[in-house]
């Protein structure tokens, strides 16, 4: 998977490029609009992470000029929040939205998703190491025992083990389980998570639901 | 120290009027001088004519008692003499004739007149003017009178040269025009006093006033003694004063919070990356120095994230997109969300909702998650809240209630401000930075509603939200 960036930030530009590479991604970095639109016009890229103010040729300009040659998707980054702004990026095509500061890895975490639009398909039941959820039956079984979970908690169990191997971050949590769209500043994902353990991990000496520390949570079978 | 009084160019209140007072008795000290002129004149005429009249007719008097003219002819200097003033005329002929007494030591030229038949009297309107070479009036008559009992008849002929008028009337006049100047200077000077001595209050006003700077907003205008029209100046002047203290106190206290929000974890930040970046460390002490370092990060983006919010909803920049949304599903949803921490500290919610509310959803449930946070922080422990919602004509009103400990009706006035938190010992707390109920208030403020608090009885605290109406909503 390629990954154009286009920022003219040099710090911000280089630790993208590290870390998006870290993160398994082809990453190249272009540090003006106008040398983003080249690249982007003549190589083959999977996705664009376009920084909106640009010196120059804008990231408007370029996202426009990109997708009339390609159905190329754009991850906006910004550091202007008003809703103008948005509403324009999004009929400019913009695919999604990150107002700075950001956190890397909801970054990380919205680009996986922008790839991976329309492959997955949901399966029905899921078997990771001795654990199995069926998401039909609302049942969930450890060791082949019936592990009983009230609604919120089979919906968290469920988000991260069909994200296994992701780090999800607390506020990509809130928003998909609860619908809580905004930095509550609370820790209301962690004792939800400490309480899935509880019942999850907690008899058991495998332990499934990894902290991932300053990120969030991630399901995986390695530790 | 206060400030010099800045020059103040163009003219004072005080000379303005002055002037204008000095114009308006000009005028009318002016017209004066001509009415009394006018009548002077008018009566100093007035007299000539009456002794011109009176001297005319005493020749004819006496010249009804002689027996001829021959008489007269013979003692000429004895009727030249008989007027009073050397330069008035006096003419005797018999009619056609040269005179035969002619006093008329200005060589004066009579005007044209028909005589006076003898018997009618000399009057005013029989008179005539001329002016003498110097300007000098000159009243004239000319009359028949019978001389004796032999039917002759001779044409007096008399005029009043005005000399003693004219030079009465000049004095005068002049004596006038110095009372008049006299009039207006002093008329201009007394108004001038007394405009300066009115506007003293005026004067130590602005000398007050330019005693207030930043550090000096405590000062206020005297209002005692004052004029009534300036007493309502100084009390509105003091009045926006008030509210500008107020503001200053404000802001002053908002930027010393917030110096104190931001400084404290980019000092964090600072000190422990230079202390880390000291000396050669292990893999693990690294990772813990990132690790707190991003936490101190995310707080420093919440607070500027919050501030940036206050600060577009302080300029309304914000357009605020309305739905109606369901208040009991909405409710149900946030204490869904929060359900697990309040179970860590055993309490639980009673929820009572119906109805709709118009508003932006994003918005509600943060303004709505404020209130349940705090209830749930600062809440006692094992207790329920509260949380009440319905909706009327007039909008939507949403309660959250708790157990607390006793607050003072000071700290619940202070509670929406910014960066204020009850207790100081708090700021330790990095989940909350004192900017929960200031968002509050700010978003009630974008949807036209209030935020109150309140202490329904006794060990309880009560947040109420009102949402305006779709009706009320200005678009």
């Amino acid at each position: 998977m390629a990954i154009l960036v286009i920022e003219d930030d040099p710090k911000t530009g280089d630790y993208l490029r590290k870390g998006l590479r870290e993160s398994g991604y082809a990453v190249d970095l272009a540090r003006n609009g106008a040398d983003g639109l080249h690249m982007a016009l003549e190589q083959d890229y999977d996705l664009v992470v376009l920084d909106v103010m640009l010196p120059g040729l804008d990231g408007w300009q370029v996202a426009l000029a990109a997708q009339c040659a390609h159905d190329l998707p754009v991850l906006f980054l910004t550091a202007r929040d008003h809703v103008d702004d948005r509403i324009r990026g999004l009929q400019l095509g913009a695919d999604d939205y990150l107002v700075k500061p950001f956190s890397f890895t909801e970054l990380v975490l919205r680009i996986r998703t922008l790839l991976r639009r329309g492959v997955t398909r949901e399966a029905e039941v899921y078997e990771i190491a001795d654990l199995q959820l069926d998401h039909v039956r609302h049942k969930v079984t450890r060791q082949g025992v019936n592990i009983a979970l009230t609604n919120k908690e089979f919906m968290l169990l469920h988000l991260l083990i069909k994200r296994q191997g992701e780090a999800l971050s607390r506020s990509v949590i809130a928003s998909q389980i609860w619908d809580m769209n905004f930095d509550s500043d609370t820790n209301v994902v962690d004792v939800a998570i400490k309480r899935l353990r509880a019942k999850i991990d907690a008899p058991f000496d495998k332990k499934l639901i990894h902290t991932v520390r300053s990120v969030g949570y991630m399901f995986s079978e390695e530790p | 120290m206060s400030p010099p009084t800045p020059a103040v160019g163009g003219w004072t209140l005080t000379t303005r009027v002055t002037a204008l007072f000095a114009l308006m008795t000009s005028l009318v000290v002016t017209g004066l001088g001509f009415y009394l002129d006018r009548s002077a004149g008018q009566a100093l005429s007035q007299r000539a004519d009456q002794a011109l009249i009176g001297r005319v007719e005493h020749f004819r008097n006496l010249m009804h008692d002689l027996y001829n003219v021959e008489q007269m002819e013979q003692r000429p200097a004895l009727f030249e003499s008989m007027m009073g003033n050397e330069q008035d005329v006096r003419i005797f002929r018999r009619q056609g004739e040269a005179p035969f007494i002619q006093s008329n030591p200005d060589h004066l030229v009579p005007p044209a007149m028909t005589p006076l038949p003898v018997g009618s009297p000399v009057s005013s309107a029989s008179l005539r003017t001329s002016q003498r070479a110097d300007g000098v009036r000159v009243r004239w008559v000319s009359a028949l009178a019978d001389v004796g009992k032999g039917g002759d008849t001779v044409e007096i002929v008399a005029a009043y040269v005005m000399v003693q008028e004219a030079r009465m009337m000049r004095s005068y006049r002049w004596r006038i025009a110095g009372a008049a100047a006299a009039a207006v200077v002093l008329t201009a000077l007394l108004g001038f006093l007394l405009l300066r001595r009115g506007l003293q209050p005026l004067e130590a006003m602005s000398q007050r006033a330019a005693q207030i700077t930043p550090d000096h907003l405590s000062a206020r205008l005297d209002q005692e003694g004052m004029p009534a029209e300036l007493r309502r100046v100084a009390l509105s002047f003091n009045a926006m004063l008030d509210r500008l203290e107020a503001g200053y106190a404000h802001l002053a206290q908002f930027s010393g919070d917030l110096a104190h929000e931001i400084r404290t974890p980019i000092n964090v930040l600072m000190g422990q990356s230079q202390v880390a970046l000291g000396q050669r460390r292990s893999p693990e002490e690294y990772e813990q120095v990132l690790e707190s370092n991003v936490e101190e990060l995310q707080r420093l983006s919440r607070i500027v994230e919050n501030i940036l919010f206050l600060a577009q909803a302080d300029h309304a920049a914000l357009a605020v997109e309305r739905n109606a949304l369901d208040l009991a599903e909405e409710l149900g949803r946030i204490t869904d969300y929060f359900e697990g921490i309040a179970d860590e500290r055993g309490m639980r919610f009673d929820v009572q909702a119906a109805g709709q509310c118009q508003a932006n959803l994003i918005m509600w449930r943060r303004v709505v998650s404020n209130l349940v946070i705090n209830a749930v922080r600062y809440g006692r422990a094992e207790s329920t809240i509260r949380i009440l919602a319905e909706s009327d004509g007039e909008g939507s009103r949403i309660m959250v209630e708790n157990r607390s400990e006793d607050v003072t009706a000071q700290a619940m006035a202070r509670m929406f401000d910014r960066f204020y938190r009850g207790d100081r010992s708090r700021s330790a707390f990095t989940e909350s930075n004192g900017l929960g109920l200031a968002i509050v208030k700010a978003i009630m403020a974008l949807h036209g509603g209030t935020a109150a608090v309140e202490c329904p009885a006794p060990g309880w605290i009560r947040f109420s939200l009102r949402f305006p109406s779709a009706a009320a909503v200005p678009s």
